[in-house]
């Protein structure tokens, strides 16, 4: 394993899958690589975590599962997002924004504010 | 992504497997990375392990995901049931409405036999199966002193000898009823009241509604004149005012206070007493020698009713030694109440149940018939979900819930039929038969008609599924629905026509018995003229007519004012008429001096005015009538019935005989027989004539008098053309004595038809129900000949080809038709024999095998079955050869 790939902040694995299957049904392995490559290899997404993490979304109903032929005629699982599962995707990129706005705004911070009730 | 294969199906197949999906996946997972990796340049081995290590410990990754994937599939499968459940409710009403005129016609014949059941068994739970509304009702018994096996009345000294001397009751009390004149401002009416020791509402556990009971003090003599009424009195004559407490009422002319009314759920007999004294029995009334009281008991806790009557055998036989003249021949009877309550009308309410358990089978195999021609029809239909994977579980829930709809719509129509039905009965029959007015439809009932409906329904339904179900789907496709199984399917079909025709046939045949029990009792000839006469009751009060002149003076003027209003034609009294339901309770014993055999008979006695015959045109037979000159001084004489004559003087004269009447009087004079008449049906047409001995009034003495509180009957016979009306016998007691009563006044023709009522009413409901059952046979039959038809299309068309004539053609469906009728029927005058056993007690001038009722009875039925095999086979007479075949 590269010391460069970053290990994913816990609880936003499942923002990350939702996310990458919103462009349409994958299977796990698929999963892994989209997002390998959407970050340009920054983010690696343990295979240990990320199935448990789709059927524990798969039992919310957030996105379901069939069985296909993968691009070399293997059986393959893919997963789906539920219209639920979309909705969920939609709540959980917005609390994400505002998330990393207020953790940038501490950073970027120049100096100690004033205290508030003086 | 690429098209999806059909993974459906792989999960329906084998059914789901997390542990394997869970495999599946992993292992796609890791040789997708080692492709790419050896894609990469790697080795298969380094690549191999360069997955395995990415992936981490894969053995704990795949036990979370094992146990998540099986939680996530039991809850689809969980979900999976119900919509497909759901859709089957759905699908199978639509089923249901899309066949509506089966449906309509299955729900009907469901509804019909649940709703006969639902009914009687209604009537049952309210009359007999629910217990008394009384604290341990189980304990209560009636004791009776029994001679020549018909339960008496008790006398007073043997009641204070079985209280003083028996261990096996908590309580013992007595029970005089007689009648009373009770006079409201203006009229009087005789109203049926009841003396009683103080502990006799204590016997039943029951307390009073308002007020108080008797007391200790209040059963002594003299008699207390305080009165307790009963819940329907308070009601009738006060509207339920409850300052009736305290308030003064007449009865016999002599005031009584009320202290107390019942509750309601006391009033459990019809024609009960309507309310109620202290008897407060005095010594001179404790020597009377007949039989007043009747007891009732309360058994000390642990003993049965057995040990009970064990203890009062032995009583019996202490008293035969102690008061031999009271006691001879008498043995005693201890009666569970709640039997003696409702008496022979256990039997004849079991006999409706079984008749209305035979219209439900035969509604059940009409129901199974209809669903198996049904289920038949739809072969198709079921070989094609096969074919398209449902599994056979599947089909039989289908038809299972379509069943189930089938048998709740069925319990909805026998809800409705049963209420219909209660209610007649509550009106045809609740003053009769105790408890009735209760009967209703109360969660017990509803439960059972739900059962039966729904157990029905599902019998009758599912065993043609397991059938269809086991369908061969290439078989039947290619027959197009006719398989071999088809062959077994009209075997069971016949069957049940052979079971509908034998039950029809058996219940055909007890409404015929019974209907021509009517017919005969009907036709008996009640020994006197019903035509114009009307009598009704009245009596003195005791002040002012306290001897025997006195009372048959009074008698004798109203006899006179009666038989001088316009109108009537002749005039008598009577101390009884035919056909009443009031007798004196008196079991004679006629002490015959030539020969001097002691003859134990029982024999009724009544006491008549010499017009009495000429007045019932009863004839006479031998000797003379009374005749004005037969009083106390000249010869006392009597008349006895042509049973009595038979019975003491068997094929000797009776006219000029001597007897002595030894229960009348203390001194019994010899009497001489006057005359002989014929014999009349005292206690009913369907019963034979008592033997009877009748006394001149004038030559009655005291004792009888006070026995029948100084009552007689009035009899008048009015010209034809004029009305016999109570108003009559109304305005003569008034014209002698504004304040005598007048009860119980019926014309003789109402006492008739009274008579024969409940005969009636059995072979009424009896009819009914075997009419309902002969019209459910003959649908079934003109079903199963008509699916015949349907199906042999082809095979009628082939022997129409080759030359059968229209009638051969006839000829053959309804041979196809008649067979299991035949047979039916057999199997159905073979159970016949046995019911009308049965039903013996119930019949009345007929034998119980009567060949006439069985022969019209299978008669009948040949001829319905034979219609319903009629329409269809017309229309396959009509079925055009080259047609049929070609459909095919």
């Amino acid at each position: 394993m590269k010391q460069t790939e970053l290990d994913i902040i816990r609880g936003t694995l499942d923002l990350l899958i939702l996310k990458t299957l919103s462009w349409g049904p994958l299977h796990g392995y698929a999963i892994v690589s989209a997002i390998r490559q959407q970050t340009d290899h920054a983010l690696l997404v343990e295979e240990g975590a990320l199935y448990p993490s789709l059927y524990r979304m798969e039992a919310k109903k957030w996105i379901v599962a069939e069985w296909g032929l993968s691009e070399n005629n293997r059986r393959a699982k893919y997963y789906n997002l539920t219209p639920e599962g979309r909705q969920r995707l939609h709540a959980e990129v917005k609390t994400w924004h505002s998330y990393t706005e207020a953790v940038t705004k501490v950073l970027q911070a120049t100096q100690r504010p004033a205290p508030e009730n003086a | 992504m690429p098209k999806t294969p059909m993974f459906r199906r792989y999960l329906r197949f084998f059914g789901p497997n997390p542990e394997q999906d869970v495999e599946d996946e992993f292992t796609f997972h890791l040789a997708t990375k080692v492709d790419e990796l050896i894609g990469q340049g790697m080795t298969r081995k380094a690549a191999e392990a360069e997955a395995a290590q990415a992936f981490g410990d894969i053995r704990k990754v795949r036990e979370t995901c094992r146990q998540l994937q099986s939680r996530n599939d039991a809850q689809a499968r969980r979900s999976d049931y119900l919509s497909g459940w759901g859709q089957d409710v759905v699908y199978g009403f639509r089923q249901l409405c899309r066949r509506w005129p089966t449906t309509l016609l299955a729900v009907l014949t469901l509804g019909i036999g649940v709703g006969a059941v639902g009914a009687v068994f209604g009537v049952i739970h309210a009359v007999v199966l629910r217990p008394l509304p009384f604290a341990d009702p189980a304990g209560i018994v009636t004791v009776w002193s029994t001679r020549e096996g018909r339960d008496d009345v008790v006398t007073p000294r043997n009641f204070d000898s079985w209280r003083r001397d028996t261990h096996s009751f908590r309580q013992l009390a007595a029970l005089e009823q007689s009648t009373f004149t009770f006079s409201e401002t203006g009229s009087s009416t005789q109203v049926t009241g009841g003396a009683i020791t103080s502990n006799f509402f204590p016997v039943f556990g029951v307390a009073p509604e308002l007020g108080r009971t008797f007391t200790a003090e209040d059963d002594t003599p003299p008699r207390q004149h305080l009165i307790v009424l009963s819940h329907r009195f308070w009601h009738d004559r006060f509207s339920g005012d409850p300052s009736v407490l305290g308030r003064e009422i007449h009865l016999d002319r002599e005031p009584y206070t009320v202290i107390g009314v019942m509750p309601a759920s006391f009033d459990l007999r019809p024609n009960a007493e309507q309310f109620w004294v202290p008897l407060g029995l005095s010594g001179q009334e404790m020597n009377w020698t007949g039989g007043v009281l009747y007891v009732f008991g309360h058994l000390q806790p642990g003993v049965t009713l057995r040990q009970a009557q064990a203890e009062m055998n032995v009583q019996a036989r202490v008293l035969e030694a102690r008061y031999p003249e009271m006691n001879r021949g008498r043995t005693i009877r201890v009666g569970e109440f709640a039997a003696d309550l409702i008496g022979d009308y256990r039997r004849q309410l079991f006999l409706l149940l079984a008749a209305v358990s035979s219209v439900f089978l035969i509604a059940c195999a009409n129901v199974a018939n209809l669903l198996l021609a049904r289920a038949t029809g739809r072969t198709r239909e079921l070989t094609i979900r096969a074919a398209l994977g449902a599994s056979r579980t599947r089909l039989l829930r289908q038809f299972l819930t379509e069943s189930l709809l089938l048998g709740l719509a069925g319990a909805a129509a026998g809800v409705l039929f049963a209420y219909t039905g209660i209610r007649l009965a509550r009106q045809l029959g609740g003053a009769a038969i105790p408890r009735l007015g209760e009967a209703g439809i109360d969660p017990t009932v509803l439960l059972i008609l739900l059962g039966l409906a729904v157990c029905c329904a599902l019998l009758s339904g599912t065993l043609p599924a397991l059938r269809a179900s086991r369908v061969d789907a290439q078989g039947a496709l290619v027959q197009g629905g006719r398989s071999v199984a088809g062959l077994a399917r009209d075997r069971t079909r016949n069957l049940y026509i052979a079971v509908e025709v034998g039950l029809a046939l058996v219940l055909l045949a007890a409404a015929g018995l019974l209907i021509r029990s009517a017919i005969a009792a009907q036709n008996v000839h009640p020994g006197f003229e019903p035509a114009q006469v009307i009598a009704g009751r009245t009596s003195l009060p005791s002040t002012g007519y306290a001897t025997a002149p006195q009372i048959v003076t009074a008698y004798e003027r109203i006899l006179e004012t009666l038989a001088a209003q316009p109108g009537v034609r002749s005039a008598a009294l009577t101390s009884k008429v035919p056909l009443s339901t009031s007798t004196l309770g008196l079991n004679l014993k006629p002490d015959v001096t030539s020969p001097p055999q002691a003859n134990e008979a029982s024999t009724e006695m009544q006491y008549v005015s010499p017009s009495y015959f000429a007045t019932m045109q009863i004839p006479l037979v031998q000797g003379r009538v009374f005749s004005p000159q037969d009083r106390t001084g000249t010869a006392q004489v009597v008349i006895v019935n042509q049973t009595l004559a038979k019975r003491l003087w068997p094929g000797r004269e009776a006219v000029g005989q001597q007897m002595r009447l030894p229960d009348l009087d203390p001194v019994s004079p010899l009497r001489e027989v006057a005359g002989v008449v014929a014999d009349v049906h005292e206690n009913g047409l369907m019963v034979s004539p008592p033997a009877v001995v009748y006394l001149p009034i004038a030559q009655v003495p005291l004792n009888p008098w006070h026995w029948s509180e100084q009552s007689l009957y009035l009899v008048a016979r009015t010209r034809t053309g004029t009305v016999a009306g109570p108003e009559l016998l109304r305005s003569v007691l008034q014209q002698v004595d504004s304040e005598l009563p007048l009860g119980d006044t019926l014309t003789m023709d109402q006492r008739l038809a009274r008579s024969i009522a409940s005969a009636r009413f059995y072979s009424l409901v009896l009819t009914i129900l075997g009419l309902f059952g002969l019209l459910l046979t003959a649908a079934g039959i003109y079903g199963v000949v008509a699916y015949f038809v349907s199906r042999q299309r082809a095979e009628i068309g082939i022997r129409m080809a080759l030359g059968s004539t229209r009638s051969g053609v006839m000829l053959y469906v309804v041979r196809q038709g008649m067979q299991p009728v035949l047979s039916g029927i057999a199997a159905g005058v073979a159970a016949s024999f046995l019911v009308s056993a049965i039903l013996k007690a119930q019949l009345y001038g007929v034998a119980t095998n009567d060949p006439l009722t069985l022969i019209a009875v299978a008669a009948l039925l040949v001829a319905v079955a034979s219609v319903a095999c009629y329409l269809p086979a017309r229309q396959a007479s009509k079925i055009d050869p080259m047609i049929a075949l070609r459909s095919e």
